[in-house]
C-alpha cells in the first residue's frame, strides 16, 4: 500500500484541473450572459436606421459581439444599431433576413424580418458555411458543412438546401436537382453543392457545383428543379446588381501554396478575369457594394474587418468596416 | 498488482455471480488504462467535434483545407507509430512511449489556443495533436497485453476499448455542452479539453503501475528494422497480419458506408446525427460483452463473426429498401463489427507476438491494415463514381465473403483449434 499517495495524487491533479476549468467557464458564461442581454446604448445607435445601410455580424468586442448590427452606408465608421439577434453568418434582402447560428449540436437556421425579429426556425445539418436571400425575400439558401466520421478522418462534405422564407420551409436539397453537363443529364456520387446566388427573379439562381475535384459554375431553375454546368473553377460566385456580372472565387493550384482569388465574370461574353486590386487569398462570398465595387470579409492579425475592392481598376482593397463579418447591403 | 484501497471491479464482481466470468479478469492496471483512454477519448473528440465550426466560424475559412491535411497526416502517422513502437520495445519502456504520446496530444489542446487564427500555427497544432495518437497507440496496447493473463486478454483490450468509446461520445457531448452555455467561446472548449488530457495523462502516469521490462531476449545490438521484420514473419503473427489485411481490403470506411446510408434515406436531415452516436454507442455497450465471448469461445471465430456482421450490412444496403429499420439494423452490426474486431483482433495479435516485439508487431499489423482500408476506400469510391452505389457494394460483398472464407483458413486450419486466444504463451512483465 507504499503507493496509496498516487491515488491521492491523481485526485488532486484531477480537482485542480477540474476546477481551473469550471472556474474558467464560469467566467466565461458571466460574459455570455451579460453579452445576451439585448443591445445597450451607449456609442450604438438607438433606432434602426433608414436604407441604404449595411446588415452585418458585429464584432465588436462587448455585449453585442456576435449580434446583428445595421451600419448607414452614408457614416460608415459611424454608430451602429446593434439587435439582440446573435448569428454566425448572415444575409438579408427583401424584408427577410436567414441568420445561423450554432445553437443545439447541429445548428439552426433562423428566418427574421425587417424588425429584425425571429419568424422562423430550420435545423440545419453541420457547420453553417454561406447564407443567400434572393432579392424578392422569398427564398434563401443555406451551405453547411458536414464532417465524416469523426474518429479518424478529416473530410467534409458540403449541403446546400434552398429554403421558403415566408412558410420558414426547406424547399429542395440541392443533391435532388437534374445536373445537366454538356447537353446530358449527369449523376455522381461525389457531387457537392454551395455557395448559392440568386438571380433578380428569385427562380433562377447560380451556385458551385463540385466533382471530381473540380469546382462548377451552375446556372438553376429551382421551378423546373434543374441545374446546366457552365464553366469550371468558380466557387461562391455573387451576382452583380444588374445581373451583368459574377464575382467569384478561384481556388489556386495546390503547387502555388493553395488559397482562392477573386474574379469577375461578364455573362454576356463569358469573358473571366481576376480582380487586379486584391491580391490576398479570400475565402468568402462576396457581396456587392455597387455595380463596380464588391465587400468581403477577411481575418487578419489586427482583426477580422470587412473589405472593399473595385472589380474595375487596379485599385488596392482597403478596409471597409472594423470588427464586422458577413455583409449585406441593403439598397 | 497494486491495490489502492477503491473497490476494483475485480474486487466487486465477486459478489456478482453473472460477471464472474468476464470483468473478474481484467486487472486494475487495464481498467486504469481505459481510464487514461476515456479522459484522452473525451478530451480529443471534444476538439474534433467542434473543428469545423471553428474553423469556419473563427477563421472564416473553408474546414475543406482540413481534408488536404490528410494524406500527409496518414503518412506521418504510419512513421510514427512504427519509431515509438520500436523505440519502446528496445528499451522496454512502453508506459515511457505512451506517456509521451498523450502528453503530446495534451499540450497540442494548449496550442489551439496560442494558435489563435494563425491558419500555419494552427495546422502545425493538428499534425502535433494526431501525431501523439500514433505515439501511444501501440506501446498502450502493449501494455494492456502485459497486464492481462492469457486467458482474459480478449475480455482485457474489450474492457478497454468500450471505455474509449465512451470517452468519444461524451467528448462531443461535453463541447456542444459547453458551447451552450457560452456561445462563440472555443477557447472554452479547447481549455477544458486541456484539462481533461492532464487528468488522462496523470492517470497514465500516476495509477498505472509498468515496470521496465527486462530485455534479455532482445538484446540491445538487434537493428530495428530487422526485428520489424522478423517480428512479421514470426510463425503465428505472418498469417494473422494477411488476414487482418486481407479483411481490410474488403472493408468499406464507415465514412462512406454512412454517405451510402444518408443517400438511400433520401435526404433525411433529421436523421443524421444517429448515424455519429448510433455506432459508438453500440460499440460501447458490444465492446465488452463480445470481448469476454472471445476468451471463453475463441477469439478467432469471434473476428470472423465480425466481418460477417460487415457482410451483412453490404448485403442490406445493396437489397433492402431504404427505411427507419435499415438504419438501425446497419448501425447495430456497424457496432458489432467495430466491437468483435478492433480489440480482439489486438488480442490475438499479442497472444502470438513476443513481449520483446509486441508493441512492434501491433504497428506493424496497425500499418498494414490501414494502407489496406485506404486501398478500399479508393477502390470503393472508383466503383461507385463509375458503376454506381449497388456494384460497388455488390463487389466489397463478394471480396469480404472470400476474405473471410481465406481468413477461416489461415487462423483455423484445424477444427478444434478454436478455443483460447492462441498457440503460444507470450513471455510477459513481471507482475507482483
Amino acid at each position: 500500500m507504499g503507493h496509496k499517495w498516487r491515488a491521492w495524487a491523481f485526485l488532486g491533479v484531477c480537482v485542480v484541473a477540474g476546477g481551473a476549468a469550471v472556474g474558467s467557464l464560469r467566467r466565461a458564461q458571466h460574459t455570455a450572459t451579460s453579452a445576451a442581454v439585448a443591445p445597450t446604448a451607449g456609442a450604438d445607435l438607438s433606432s434602426r436606421p433608414r436604407a441604404p445601410f449595411l446588415l452585418v455580424r458585429n464584432l465588436v468586442s462587448g455585449p453585442g459581439w456576435g449580434h446583428v448590427a445595421l451600419v448607414p452606408l452614408s457614416v460608415i465608421d459611424g454608430p451602429r444599431y446593434v439587435s439582440a439577434l446573435a448569428c454566425m453568418r448572415v444575409h438579408y434582402a427583401g424584408g427577410r433576413g436567414l441568420c445561423l447560428t450554432s445553437a443545439g449540436p447541429t445548428g439552426q437556421a433562423i428566418v427574421f424580418d425587417e424588425l429584425l425579429e425571429p419568424r422562423h426556425t430550420v435545423p440545419l445539418t453541420g457547420a453553417p458555411s454561406r447564407a443567400r436571400v434572393s432579392r424578392d425575400g422569398r427564398r434563401g439558401a443555406v451551405t453547411v458543412f458536414e464532417q465524416g466520421h469523426g474518429y479518424t478522418d478529416l473530410t467534409f462534405s458540403t449541403r446546400t438546401t434552398l429554403l421558403d422564407l415566408s412558410a420558414g420551409a426547406v424547399l429542395a436539397d440541392l443533391e435532388q436537382f437534374r445536373v445537366i453537363h454538356n447537353g446530358q443529364p449527369l449523376s455522381r456520387p461525389d457531387f457537392n453543392y454551395w455557395g448559392v446566388t440568386f438571380a433578380d427573379d428569385g427562380n433562377r439562381f447560380y451556385a458551385t457545383l463540385a466533382f471530381g475535384g473540380t469546382p462548377y459554375l451552375v446556372e438553376g431553375d429551382v421551378a423546373r428543379r434543374e441545374v446546366r454546368v457552365l464553366i469550371s473553377g468558380v466557387e461562391c460566385p455573387s451576382v452583380s446588381p444588374s445581373g451583368a456580372r459574377i464575382a467569384f472565387k478561384r481556388p489556386l493550384p495546390r503547387a502555388e501554396g493553395g488559397g482562392w482569388r477573386l474574379w469577375v465574370l461578364d455573362l454576356a461574353s463569358k469573358n473571366a478575369r481576376p480582380i487586379a486590386g486584391e491580391t490576398r487569398s479570400i475565402d468568402d462570398q462576396v457581396e456587392w457594394l455597387d455595380e463596380t465595387h464588391i465587400l468581403y470579409q477577411h481575418p487578419s492579425e489586427d482583426g477580422n474587418h470587412i473589405w472593399s475592392v473595385s472589380v474595375d481598376n487596379a485599385v488596392s482593397a482597403r478596409r471597409y468596416l472594423a470588427d464586422a463579418w458577413s455583409p449585406a447591403v441593403v439598397r | 498488482m497494486y491495490d489502492f484501497g477503491a473497490p476494483s471491479p475485480a474486487n466487486t464482481s465477486t459478489r456478482l455471480p453473472w460477471r464472474s466470468s468476464g470483468w473478474a479478469g481484467v486487472r486494475p492496471t487495464v481498467w486504469f488504462l481505459g481510464l487514461t483512454s476515456l479522459l484522452t477519448d473525451v478530451s480529443s473528440e471534444m476538439v474534433t467535434s467542434v473543428l469545423p465550426m471553428y474553423v469556419v466560424m473563427q477563421l472564416g475559412m473553408t474546414p475543406l483545407a482540413l481534408g488536404a491535411l490528410d494524406g500527409i497526416y496518414q503518412g506521418a502517422a504510419a512513421v510514427v507509430r512504427t519509431v515509438s513502437a520500436l523505440v519502446a520495445d528496445r528499451l522496454g519502456r512502453h508506459k515511457t512511449v505512451a506517456v509521451a504520446g498523450y502528453a503530446t496530444s495534451a499540450l497540442a489542446k494548449l496550442g489551439y489556443l496560442a494558435a489563435g487564427t494563425a491558419w500555419p500555427a494552427l495546422t502545425g497544432v493538428i499534425v502535433a495533436d494526431r501525431l501523439g495518437k500514433g505515439i501511444r497507440t501501440a506501446p498502450r496496447d502493449a501494455l494492456i497485453a502485459q497486464h492481462s493473463s492469457l486467458s482474459h486478454l480478449a475480455t482485457s483490450f474489450g474492457a478497454h476499448r468500450a471505455m474509449d468509446a465512451a470517452g468519444a461520445a461524451l467528448g462531443p457531448l461535453a463541447a456542444f455542452g459547453i458551447l451552450m452555455l457560452a456561445p462563440g467561446r472555443f477557447d472554452q472548449v479547447f481549455l477544458v479539453s486541456f484539462a481533461v488530457a492532464v487528468m488522462g495523462v496523470a492517470a497514465l502516469v500516476l495509477l498505472v503501475h509498468a515496470p521496465v521490462v527486462d530485455a534479455p531476449t532482445a538484446p540491445k545490438s538487434r537493428v530495428s528494422v530487422a526485428l520489424a521484420l522478423r517480428t512479421v514473419a514470426a510463425p503465428g503473427f505472418r498469417p494473422l497480419v494477411i488476414a487482418a489485411c486481407g479483411l481490410s481490403v474488403a472493408s468499406v470506411s464507415d465514412a462512406l458506408l454512412y454517405l451510402t446510408l444518408q443517400r438511400a434515406l433520401a435526404f433525411d436531415a433529421a436523421r443524421l446525427p444517429l448515424l455519429y452516436v448510433g455506432t459508438p454507442v453500440c460499440y460501447f455497450m458490444l465492446a465488452g460483452p463480445f470481448g469476454a465471448l472471445a476468451d471463453r469461445l475463441g477469439a478467432r471465430p469471434m473476428f470472423l463473426a465480425g466481418h460477417v456482421c460487415l457482410l451483412f450490412v453490404y448485403v442490406m444496403l445493396a437489397l433492402t429498401p431504404a427505411g427507419p429499420a435499415l438504419l438501425g439494423a446497419c448501425l447495430l452490426l456497424l457496432g458489432a463489427y467495430y466491437a468483435a474486431t478492433d480489440g480482439v483482433l489486438a488480442a490475438m495479435a499479442s497472444a502470438v507476438l513476443p513481449g520483446h516485439a509486441r508493441a512492434t508487431g501491433l504497428s506493424v499489423l496497425a500499418t498494414g491494415t490501414s494502407v489496406a482500408r485506404a486501398i478500399a476506400a479508393v477502390a470503393f469510391g472508383a466503383i461507385w463514381t463509375y458503376r454506381g452505389s449497388t456494384p460497388a457494394l455488390v463487389v466489397f460483398a463478394v471480396a469480404l465473403l472470400g476474405a473471410i472464407a481465406a481468413g477461416r483458413m489461415l487462423l483455423m486450419p484445424a477444427l478444434g483449434e478454436s478455443r483460447g486466444t492462441g498457440t503460444e504463451t507470450p513471455p510477459r512483465g513481471k507482475e507482483p
